[in-house]
């Protein structure tokens, strides 16, 4: 028996070699799954925009469950939303996009697969619609797992699942009724990306070539809060004029010495602080999926300012003062992605 | 020794075969005998197996995930993976450059060595010349001592109370290049926001919203949850 524990070199190089060989097989079929996974997610986040989508979702966040009424159109090229909690509080939220544009869709872009893998799962059923579950796996702790379930046909989100480190859900939101509207207009878009060759996904549909304008398998909603909303008054917002930064080269001297791998400055809006302290910088940073705000604010405080952090669901709160200045970092990441975004600003 | 012998049993011929030492006639003999011997194909599952364990570079786990598929495997040891960043790489890079030069690691020993004993002749020098040397000398020495002490201490209290979140922005500053590690965790500690902290965050919240990168209903669902959660 001792003969036998002997390690044989020929016998475990041939057996390395046989993994390699097996590898490159493998390669194909993860690629082709890979290109599906982020095709559906583009054509999700198009249709998230242009689809016109009434139901009823449920939104877990840690062990707190609730529900909401979602009602989402587009009129004359107008993107509105409004969102009502359906239990405790009632709260409601309105959203008006104006200027909305197809440049303006987030797309998944191929630097995004430095920082994350993309899978396509299997087949599932939500709100009794059949979707397609699609994995996009983090290769760092600089944010979370993100887990879809896209209904092929229409490309809309039914479920939408971020997980920790931990491996628990940090967030969920789930569709359990909902009817979608295809515009005219859509419909003849998703013809042309076909005949473009972006139709990779047209395998994965048991329904395939379904553009008419309202989709078989929709269920109409049942509307029972018509007589109970508005607990509160609704509030419209709307975006702001935007500066132009550098990658990493903020304003008046500041500079983040070290971003987070993928992420990126997208944008910098304008934000006009109410308490007279001065003008407040807005710096948004993203992946591609999760996006990082980071609030430059003059304090004039007498007192030291206290450190502060927030956690809700998959959103978090990170504050402290730098000098003269409130940092402010709010994201849906994980929350020492934030704080080493605090700790990586400084003013030159 | 026993690897020298030749295999007289089954289990010995089996041995021998999965180690690629059995002849031919030996060969034909076991696998004859494994296509009507249960036993021996449980054997031979069994040696198959304490092989592959043998062969695993982590203790404790097979090689071979037997109940999942390759692909499941093969996410889970990249889950395992230990992360790299610049700093680790860069430690990493010194600690190969250190080991290029081998030849430095006995000098540096030796001299290392040295310099120990050399400090412990000359300290156990200078303890027994302070035990000679008068009380009132060591009094007045370590009055020095304390007093230059606490002008150091008063002078910190009086940078501290300045700018308090100053210098603990300096200490992050020299902490600023491990990007992965927590920190900030560990030494900063974070307060419950008053409310005119909240109703500032909430305006944040409110504004980091409308940017956000994912799917058009969750920002809003999020600012709802926030604000009722505050």
């Amino acid at each position: 028996m001792i003969r036998f524990y002997l390690e044989n070199k020929k016998k475990i190089k041939m057996k390395k070699l046989t993994y390699l060989l097996l590898i490159p097989m493998l390669l194909p079929v993860t690629a082709f799954a890979d290109k599906a996974a982020v095709d559906l997610l583009n054509k999700m986040n198009q249709a998230l925009h242009e689809l016109n989508y009434t139901g009823t979702l449920a939104y877990l966040q840690g062990n707190s469950l609730s529900t909401l009424h979602i009602d989402h159109s587009v009129v004359n090229g107008v993107e509105g939303e409004r969102v009502v909690r359906l239990n405790e509080a009632g709260s409601e939220l309105s959203r008006e996009l104006k200027g909305f544009s197809l440049s303006s869709i987030p797309r998944i872009r191929p630097e995004m697969e430095k920082v994350y893998s993309f899978d396509m799962g299997r087949e599932n059923r939500v709100a009794n619609i059949p979707c397609r579950i699609i994995t996009a796996r983090p290769k760092d702790r600089q944010r979370y797992l993100q887990k879809y379930c896209i209904d092929t046909v229409s490309g809309m989100l039914l479920d939408y699942m971020l997980v920790g480190k931990s491996h628990k859900p940090v967030e969920q939101f789930m569709f359990t009724t909902i009817e979608i509207r295809v515009p005219e207009s859509m419909a003849a878009t998703n013809s042309s990306i076909c005949a473009a060759g972006d139709c990779a996904l047209q395998s994965l549909s048991a329904n395939t070539g379904t553009t008419t304008a309202i989709l078989d398998h929709s269920i109409t909603t049942v509307d029972p809060i018509q007589n109970s909303i508005t607990k509160k008054p609704s509030k419209i917002i709307s975006k702001q004029v935007l500066r132009q930064v550098s990658h990493t080269s903020l304003e008046d001297g500041w500079v983040i010495e070290t971003v987070p791998l993928g992420y990126e400055i997208k944008q910098a809006p304008h934000l006009k602080e109410q308490n007279n302290n001065g003008d407040t910088r807005h710096y948004v940073l993203s992946d591609g999926l999760s996006t990082v705000s980071v609030f430059v604010t003059p304090y004039l405080g007498n007192t030291p300012m206290e450190a502060v952090e927030i956690n809700s669901g998959a959103l978090n709160v990170v504050t402290q003062q730098k000098g003269k200045h409130r940092i402010t970092a709010v994201g849906e990441v994980p929350e020492i992605t934030l704080k080493n975004l605090v700790k990586n600003l400084r003013k030159k | 020794m026993e690897t020298n012998k030749t295999p007289t049993s089954m289990p010995e011929h089996l041995s021998a075969l999965l180690d690629d030492e059995a002849g031919s006639f030996e060969q034909k003999r076991v696998l004859d005998e494994l296509s009507t011997n249960d036993a021996l194909r449980d054997k031979l599952s069994t040696y198959a197996l304490i092989g592959e364990t043998m062969r695993s570079s982590d203790v404790g786990k097979p090689m071979l995930n037997l109940d999942s598929s390759f692909l499941a495997g093969i996410h889970a040891k990249i889950e395992e993976e230990e992360q790299y960043h610049d700093v680790q790489i860069a430690q990493v890079a010194a600690g190969q450059s250190a080991r290029s030069q081998s030849w430095i690691k006995p000098l540096g020993s030796f001299a290392l060595v040295a310099s120990v004993a050399a400090v412990a002749v000359v300290g156990l020098q200078n303890f027994q010349q302070s035990r000679m040397a008068e009380p009132s000398a060591l009094v007045a020495s370590n009055n020095a001592i304390s007093k230059t002490m606490i002008a150091q201490k008063d002078q910190l209290t009086e940078n501290e109370m300045s700018s308090a979140k100053q210098v603990s922005a300096a200490d992050l500053a020299s902490n600023n290049v491990n990007t992965n590690s927590e920190p900030m965790a560990a030494t900063q500690e974070y307060a419950q926001a008053d409310t005119q902290t909240r109703s500032l965050l909430k305006r944040y919240v409110d504004s980091h919203m409308q940017y956000a990168s994912t799917a058009a209903f969750v920002p809003s669902v999020r600012v709802i949850a926030y604000t009722d959660n505050q």
